[in-house]
């Protein structure tokens, strides 16, 4: 009798032991399947083109050597906006193509994760707008850029691909590699600042990176074996 | 008294778990995909999908662009399925604290 009683109680144990652990591996495969993508591959390729060809109009346009930084803002919001705009389409066809709601919960999940950073360099931003117009001011704001666009993106690594992940982390080591640069650089970087130095970081970074990102994550078509 | 049998046996096992919750979170799943998400070899998982594809869990599409692609996905009762697997669990896990 105790014998068959041990035997049923040892049974529901490893049944809920059972159930726990699938449990976790249904939870574990839940967080790893809900993947989103927040910058798809073209938006990062037409982001790219319009950051070296806005940095080439600034620096060929004389726009480097003018004491105008609201010209400067006004060129690199415009780049925003345009980045923006196509990749507000772009997720809103392959929701259409995919039959799925253009706001859905992983597309709420990416904006809140993004929007401290992205409210952090809109202050910045607006904060530079009442600075004196001076190579180092322009430098710092593109730097704080890339820093809270870092961030932004490495917030949404929980449910990003690995490539949206390693942008981020590629424009926060840029970023934080050009400050310390500049104060630990023992006069080097300083002595060779100037009014182009903002255009190439940011022909370096969001044009750059950019290109790079979009060739990682091109969407791609494979072969498998049918069952 | 907890009745283990009410648990599907098809979903419960665990490879054919692992499958039915990643079909869960997106529309579709590639083949391709699916094996690197879940690092089985082709067979095993050919296997697994086969079996869920009987049971009407899942649902096959097949598309030819440049190279043939087939795309999985849960069906209505598939979802059901997986839906009442769940609970069934957790009750036996609530059980289980009791």
């Amino acid at each position: 009798m105790r014998r068959e009683c041990f035997v049923v109680q040892s049974t529901c144990m490893n049944e809920q032991e059972r159930a726990e652990e699938h449990l976790r591996t249904i939870r574990r495969l839940m967080e790893r399947g809900t993947i989103y993508r927040a910058i798809s591959a073209p938006t990062a390729l037409v982001g790219g083109l319009l950051s070296v060809g806005a940095s080439e109009m600034w620096l060929g346009g004389g726009g480097a050597t003018s004491e105008n930084p609201r010209g400067f803002l006004a060129l690199w919001m415009a780049v925003l906006a345009l980045t923006a705009a196509t990749n507000a389409v772009i997720l809103v066809l392959g929701a259409r193509e995919r039959k799925e709601a253009v706001i859905s919960a992983s597309m709420k999940a990416a904006l809140i994760a993004i929007a401290p950073a992205f409210i952090a360099a809109g202050g910045f931003t607006l904060l530079f707008a009442g600075w004196p117009c001076d190579p180092l001011n322009e430098l710092t704001v593109t730097v704080v850029w890339a820093v809270c666009y870092g961030l932004g993106l490495l917030a949404t690594s929980h449910f990003a691909p690995r490539s949206l992940t390693m942008l981020g982390a590629a424009f926060l080591a840029a970023g934080l590699g050009t400050m310390l640069a500049f104060q630990y650089g023992g006069g080097f970087f300083m002595r060779n600042l100037d009014g182009r130095t903002a255009s190439f970081f940011m022909a370096g970074t969001f044009g750059l990176f950019h290109f790079i990102y979009a060739v990682c994550a091109w969407p791609r078509r494979r072969g498998e074996p049918e069952p | 008294m907890l009745d283990f049998d009410k648990l599907d046996k098809t979903i419960h096992e665990k490879g054919r778990l692992s499958i039915m919750t990643l079909l869960a979170t997106r529309p579709s799943w590639a083949f391709q995909d699916l094996k690197s998400e879940l690092k089985m070899s082709d067979g095993n998982l050919v296997t697994h999908l086969r079996t869920l594809h009987t049971g009407g869990y899942v649902a096959v599409t097949k598309t030819v662009f440049d190279r043939p692609q087939t795309s999985y996905a849960l069906t209505e009762k598939g979802r059901g399925a997986f839906q009442d697997y769940l609970r069934v669990l957790e009750e036996i896990v609530k059980a289980g604290k009791r």
